[in-house]
């Protein structure tokens, strides 16, 4: 899911317990922070650890972006969705509401 | 309506758009930055069509070109059902992008669609372009034997497989990513993950060739050696693959069961027309498949595993503390 249409779901949907945490996997720091500051991102931003310390691929195996998991209340990864295209928003906002 | 899944792309193809990325002054770097803005901004299908048109007949030279230009394909073929206007669209541009592994890209994608519209498209003199500037490397290889196969080319895929699994020890991974400093460990998940994807392929190639007792030999040899799957995200497709021959092979309690984590969390468009059939084929109809489909996503659904990472002040966030009891998207991404 790309980022800036995430942070439209943010909005919508933070005051009934929805948190967005984006990993940046590329360790592209100075690109990163001018994305986030020019799309007004406000949701939680990490950027990944380097090399032996790096989460996206070692712990989760996610080797093709974007990547979103969708975890429930109790910790529960509930949806997985690879790669983006304009309409999956939709199909997102309605697992998200299925788990609020 | 099948989707596709054109905002896929893997990491390696990653490291060296985001590697063009630091020559600023490249008019072509330029409108790529500007192009790739406006495609994630765009209000419609039609409009990030539009774009990407103009940027591949601007700058076929562009190393992404051939990438971008699959998602003509997924247009025309996949969201208005019309291959052959994907083969008119993309037809000319594969003449005039230069970067030859892009090119390759781009007509293994190209290939099923052609075959749907009764046009073949022949991969060899692609392959032999790539191959003319030094052997293939695996993820070309990965892109053939995944075209070869949805074209029913058995004996294409059976010997990229058999190739690809030379390609597929940690010497070779070095080899082919020079800049990366991983450790030995890491590398070897790395030769290994490769390894388990060209086992996969050379399976199903073998089953459609009729060898059936290899093909399921080496389905239980990519499984044992399987790493971090997690959710079988974007692993290679060996469940689905296995449960298909499966399913041929009349077993398929054993195919549903096989099938049921792909189709519910990994590769959905393709796993679960597969859930559909095995599902069918116990219990007699297709009724209830979207229960069972819940049911099996309920049974499958794994913890989230927790980590601690850096925010952008310099903050470690623990990911356990950020999400308690909350419903969590945890997004991975990387700016372009």
């Amino acid at each position: 899911m790309e980022l800036p249409r995430l942070q439209t779901l943010y909005e919508s949907y933070r005051e009934q317990g929805f948190e967005i945490v984006a990993v940046e996997a590329n360790r592209d720091t100075e690109q990163a922070r001018k994305f986030i500051a020019d799309k007004g991102l406000t949701f939680t931003m990490l950027e990944d650890g380097a090399d032996d310390a790096e989460v996206v691929s070692s712990v989760f195996g996610v080797w093709a972006f974007p990547t979103s998991l969708l975890v429930d209340r109790e910790g529960r990864v509930m949806y997985a969705h690879v790669g983006f295209e304009l309409g999956d928003e939709e199909t997102l906002e309605e697992e998200i509401k299925s788990l609020l | 309506m099948a989707r596709s899944r054109q905002w896929c792309i893997v990491l390696g193809l990653l490291v060296v758009i985001a590697g063009c990325g630091r020559q600023a002054e490249d008019p072509a770097e330029a409108a790529y930055r500007t192009f790739r803005g406006a495609y994630i901004d765009a209000a419609s299908r039609a409009e990030q069509v539009a774009l990407v048109e103009a940027f591949v007949a601007e700058h076929p030279d562009h190393r992404a070109a051939g990438y971008y230009a699959t998602d003509l394909i997924a247009h025309y073929a996949h969201d208005l059902g019309q291959p052959a206007q994907a083969c008119a669209a993309v037809e000319p541009l594969l003449a005039r992008i230069t970067d030859p592994e892009g090119r390759l890209e781009l007509a293994a994608a190209l290939a099923p669609v052609a075959a749907e519209a009764g046009r073949p498209l022949d991969l060899a003199p692609y392959i032999a372009a790539v191959e003319a500037q030094g052997p293939l490397g695996f993820d070309a290889r990965e892109t053939v034997m995944a075209a070869a196969c949805k074209v029913g080319d058995w004996p294409l895929a059976a010997s990229h497989a058999e190739a690809a699994l030379a390609r597929s020890t940690p010497e070779a991974w070095r080899e082919d990513n020079p800049n990366r400093e991983l450790s030995d460990d890491e590398v070897a998940t790395r030769a290994q993950r490769r390894r388990v994807t060209a086992l996969t392929y050379r399976a199903w190639a073998l089953y459609n060739q009729g060898q059936t007792a290899d093909a399921f030999t080496l389905f239980e040899q990519a499984d044992r050696d399987r790493v971090n799957d997690y959710l079988g995200l974007v692993s290679a497709p060996l469940d689905r693959f296995w449960a298909s021959a499966l399913l041929r092979e009349g077993n398929a309690a054993a195919a549903l069961e096989r099938i049921s984590r792909d189709a519910a969390f990994g590769d959905r468009e393709q796993a679960g027309p597969v859930f559909r059939q095995a599902w069918a084929a116990v219990n007699g109809s297709e009724e209830g498949v979207d229960e069972q489909l819940w049911q099996a996503r309920q049974r499958l659904a794994r913890s989230i595993d927790d980590f601690t990472l850096a925010d952008y002040d310099g903050r470690q966030q623990s990911l356990g503390d950020l999400r308690r009891g909350k419903v969590l998207m945890l997004a991975f991404w990387f700016p372009t």
